[in-house]
């Protein structure tokens, strides 16, 4: 697995962050004062958030005067599926192997 | 914990869970279905080492084993960060299952009763992702 993969997933694990994220990706861009309005949640709590999705490379920010505007950068999250897909079909290949294995050598009585 | 990066793989084998174990755990089975190369000393803390069909050799580290239900182990490969595997077996009327999960290492982040990965991202300061 790469290196960031983990924090990736970590980031989605609270669920008003994912909220978050999925405002982001349907709006494009976003700020903390104007998810507040569509969220029940305080602006502060929502600038946390957008800054953790920044820290775990989800979300880019740039100041727009007194506030930071984001938008999302999901590079990380398609690394993240990669790695599920990749892994499970390595998996799913040895698996597939040790049941033919067993059938093959099963003993008969 | 269902959140967490990790890859769930489920078979079912019509062997009984001491034979089902010796398929996951003895070098002469697994280099039939598991990788060419396998080498695993069966003892907590025992290296590991598993070469797959594509030449890259993953090395690691037994972490658990309890025999006939539980094996779990690290590996890592270069250029590639740890992860854990962990083989579980369950009895059923006809047969065993064999479960398998991949993940990579967690701690648990006591103070904010969150699970965060273990390892810190490179040179982005401390973990913010529990806040």
């Amino acid at each position: 697995m790469s290196q960031d993969v983990g924090s990736t997933f970590a980031a989605l694990a609270d669920p008003t962050r994912r909220h978050v994220m999925a405002l982001l990706a349907d709006r494009g861009s976003g700020t903390a004062t104007e998810f507040a309005r569509e969220l029940p949640v305080t602006r502060q709590a929502i600038a946390k958030h957008l800054a953790a999705l920044d820290e775990a490379g989800l979300a880019a920010g740039r100041r727009e005067g007194r506030e930071t505007r984001y938008r999302l950068t999901p590079e990380p999250l398609q690394e993240a599926v990669a790695w599920m897909a990749s892994v499970g079909a390595e998996w799913d290949e040895r698996l597939a192997r040790l049941q033919g294995y067993v059938r093959d050598n099963l003993n008969v009585p | 914990m269902s959140e967490e990066q990790s890859v769930e793989r489920e078979i079912t084998v019509p062997v009984a869970p001491e034979e089902a174990w010796e398929l996951v755990t003895e070098r002469r089975h697994l280099e039939r279905w598991l990788a060419p190369e396998v080498d695993i000393d069966l003892r907590d803390g025992g290296d590991v080492r598993v070469v797959g069909d594509d030449g890259v050799e993953r090395t690691g580290t037994v972490e658990l084993i309890d025999a006939p239900s539980r094996l779990r182990f690290t590996w890592e490969a270069e250029r590639e960060a740890p992860t854990i595997v962990e083989i579980s077996l369950s009895p059923l009327e006809d047969g065993t299952r064999i479960g398998v999960v991949e993940r990579e290492p967690l701690r648990v982040d006591a103070a904010a009763g969150n699970v965060v990965p273990l390892r810190p991202r490179p040179a982005a300061g401390p973990l913010l992702l529990a806040a």
